[in-house]
């Protein structure tokens, strides 16, 4: 049934990448393509948080990449009652609805038993100590050993060459796994296809700063995450060309829907469908970049790639102090023209929801809003459409009294 | 929270910190407590789903209630941590302030980097109060620190036996008296509870189920008075200033004591927080079977990530094994007693009815 569900989203999306938002279809066609790979499992299958791994290793090595946080929540979450049905089979097992609902899906989603094999289990620390726990608990359930790489929360020469030390053990694994050894040549490829990426992501928001602001960022904050299954790949680089062309081409036509207020998204990308883009929409309110999807790290050495990819996760705002994050913050409110941010707390997040009071003090300082807008990525139960819908009207008024 | 010595106070709040280094340093380490009061002045600075001691301590820091401490040392427990020592480095006004990052993995390469942050810790704080800490501070510290575990470890295990007269919330008290500085009083007391004869198995009893406590931090006695009173016995406590604690000793006159305290604070018996899950159930186990152990109460302060995952997990192997498990959170206040009372007393009648 699933692998049915993503061959139509597939072909669904290939129809559509003819039309005005060719990259976003693109990308739609490549994570259902890579969800149904895992699925159909004719390579090893490597479970991993993809947002918060470095990607680039895994693609030099001939290995299927799966987030079982993204498949959880990108299945269900198109019927509110699959998605409860898999919170609900969590929950019944003692897992409590105080943790995060995208853990209880990924949870829920093994007890279900509509996760694909896993070869090897890799997670990382960050960005939470949920997700790590959450990883660690189904491989005691699966009976597969898991492998944490431990990203400390300091940018120093001792964190790099302790992630570093990691990520050469990781290879180890893979090696194990795959039956080859790690090609050199490969690996400098990878690099240059994620440095290639990562100049083409600087090009995508250089047009984003373009008022009005092209791109949904709704859609920037989904790709920021999510988009990282294709790190070191020719694709991930091929769908940002492709962007790049497609937002040249809105911005020429200057067919954009107006704009009002440009909001910063902080935090994650809406999961589970809401009023929120429409509301934004009709009133006005772009969302030129989200927090998550800032250009925050250095290009990858070609002569030291470990290096790069330690430096890499190291340099993530999320990682580190809550300066680290807001330093980021900082530099998008300028270099975006930004009039006020959302804060989109899912429940549960304590690492980010923690930095609230702090983030909220900077944009005061500035003059700028914050709305704390609580919502729930997966779980339909704590969305509360009335409730947002006011909240967001009530912002829209202190945005409009500016 | 009070210093109970005249040396500089340093607080702590997470069995991870290395006091061996800030004893020798010739400094007072201090846990931080509020003894289970609520703090609603720290909603303003922390969301409400973060931990209720987190915010408690910085509803003491904003009061200005810690006014006392020359230092606080943060460790990256947990996440709600991490964000304590963010608002506490903008809000809250203190002499000396740092954050020490822990390893979650426990193999060589982490403790090489745990010992690095030792020794950045170390050159801050001698830095900061113009102290010296050398080899031989470090060794005598580690020696009287391993001699505090080791008595604290004997009371325990003259606690295990049926017919000891020493109850869990009497181990609680002397835990708190060597958490808190009052080294004098800790030491009475263990010299006190170690010279009463230990009973001979003959005249051990069983009348009283023999519970295991397991979890986080536990700031008041209440819990465990309230299961004597209820004709419970707790005989281990598995959370944060008990077991987890005090368990594991530093290696002694080794040539590299910052290593040696590095690898202690990995190896010890694992938190949740650490990547070694199974090993902690193995613990877990280990300890049902040598203390013959009738019940397990898994109790937690709300929002913990560490437990709140994991417990549902341990609580169905530990059932398999037909250990009976039990789960209950709290608000640090413990204003939910009541209802706490009820499930206690189902769980220990449940426990007696197999025990006949």
């Amino acid at each position: 049934m699933i692998m049915e569900f993503l061959s139509q989203m597939m072909a669904n999306a290939e129809e559509r990448m003819a039309g005005e938002y060719q990259a976003w279809w693109m990308y739609i066609r490549g994570l259902a393509g890579a969800l149904y790979q895992a699925y159909e499992g004719s390579r090893p299958v490597v479970w991993t948080s993809l947002y918060a791994f470095p990607m680039e290793l895994l693609a030099a090595f001939d290995v299927i990449s799966f987030d079982l946080e993204m498949a959880s929540n990108f299945l269900p979450v198109s019927d509110p009652k699959i998605s409860e049905a898999t919170l609900v089979a969590a929950e019944t097992k003692g897992y409590s609805r105080d943790i995060c609902s995208v853990h209880r899906m990924g949870l829920g989603g093994h007890f279900q038993g509509i996760l694909p094999r896993a070869d090897l289990i890799l997670t990382s620390s960050f960005y939470c100590n949920g997700k790590h726990k959450m990883t660690e608990i189904l491989s005691q359930y699966l009976q597969k050993p898991v492998t944490l790489l431990d990203v400390p929360n300091e940018d120093s020469p001792e964190a790099v060459s302790y992630v570093v030390r990691q990520l050469h053990d990781i290879v180890k694994k893979l090696e194990e796994l795959t039956g080859s050894s790690l090609d050199p040549g490969r690996l400098r490829e990878v690099v240059r296809y994620s440095n290639r990426a990562r100049s083409i992501w600087g090009e995508v928001l250089e047009l984003q700063k373009n008022r009005p602001a092209p791109w949904n960022g709704f859609r920037l904050s989904n790709v920021s995450i999510l988009g990282n299954i294709f790190a070191g790949t020719s694709f991930q680089a091929e769908f940002y060309e492709q962007l790049v062309t497609d937002l040249k081409k809105k911005i020429s036509k200057r067919n954009l829907p107006g704009e009002s207020h440009r909001i910063l998204w902080l935090t994650w990308p809406e999961g589970q469908p809401t009023l929120i883009p429409g509301f934004f929409l009709e009133n006005g309110m772009t969302v030129p970049v989200s927090e998550t999807g800032s250009l925050y790290w250095d290009p990858l050495d070609e002569k030291e790639p470990f290096e790069g990819m330690a430096r890499k996760l190291l340099q993530n705002p999320f990682v580190g102090p809550a300066e680290q994050r807001i330093t980021n913050i900082t530099k998008l409110l300028d270099d975006f023209q930004i009039g006020g941010a959302v804060h989109f707390t899912q429940w549960g997040c304590r690492h980010s929801n923690g930095s609230i009071r702090l983030i909220g003090d900077t944009l005061a300082e500035r003059g700028l809003p914050l709305l704390v807008l609580e919502g729930d990525l997966s779980d339909p139960r704590n969305y509360f459409p009335e409730k947002t819908r006011m909240k967001l009207e009530g912002f829209l008024e202190v945005l409009e009294k500016r | 929270m009070s210093n109970h010595s005249s040396l500089p106070a340093i607080g702590w709040m997470c069995s991870y910190t290395p006091l061996e280094l800030i004893t020798a340093g010739g400094l007072q380490p201090i846990r931080i407590s509020a003894d289970g009061a609520a703090a609603p002045v720290a909603d303003g600075y922390m969301d409400p789903n973060c931990c209720p001691y987190v915010k408690a301590m910085i509803g003491m820091g904003v009061q200005k209630n810690l006014r006392r401490l020359d230092g606080l040392v943060v460790v990256n427990s947990c996440d709600s941590m991490r964000r304590l020592y963010d608002i506490w480095k903008v809000h809250i006004p203190i002499p000396f302030l740092t954050f020490l990052e822990v390893p979650k993995r426990r193999d060589e390469e982490a403790v090489d980097y745990f010992t690095s942050q030792l020794e950045k810790l170390l050159q801050q704080m001698e830095e900061h109060f113009r102290i010296t800490i050398d080899t031989e501070s470090l060794s005598s510290s580690i020696n009287e620190l391993n001699r505090q575990r080791s008595d604290f470890l004997q009371v325990q295990e003259q606690m295990n036996n049926n017919s000891s007269s020493i109850k869990g919330s009497d181990l609680w008290k002397l835990a708190e008296l060597i958490l808190s500085g009052r080294k004098k009083d800790f030491d009475q007391l263990c010299k006190m509870y170690l010279k009463r004869p230990l009973p001979s198995s003959s005249q051990t009893s069983s009348s009283e189920p023999r519970l295991l406590i397991s979890g986080n931090l536990i700031d008041q006695p209440t819990l465990f008075e309230l299961i004597e009173k209820l004709e419970g016995k707790v005989v281990a406590q598995d959370t944060c200033t008990g077991l987890r604690h005090f368990s594991g000793l530093v290696e002694e006159n080794g040539s590299n004591p910052l290593r040696a305290i590095a690898a202690r604070y990995l190896h010890k018996p694992p938190c949740p927080r650490m990547s070694a899950l199974d090993e902690r159930a193995g613990i877990l186990e280990t300890t049902i079977d040598e203390m013959g152990i009738d019940g397990v109460i898994f109790s937690m302060v709300k929002f913990c990530d560490h437990h709140l995952y994991t417990v549902p997990f341990l609580q169905e192997r530990l059932e398999k094994r037909g250990c009976p498990a039990l789960i209950i959170e709290n608000d640090y206040t413990w204003q939910n007693l009541g209802q706490i009372k009820t499930r206690i007393q189902a769980f220990i009648e449940m426990i007696r009815g197999k025990m006949q």
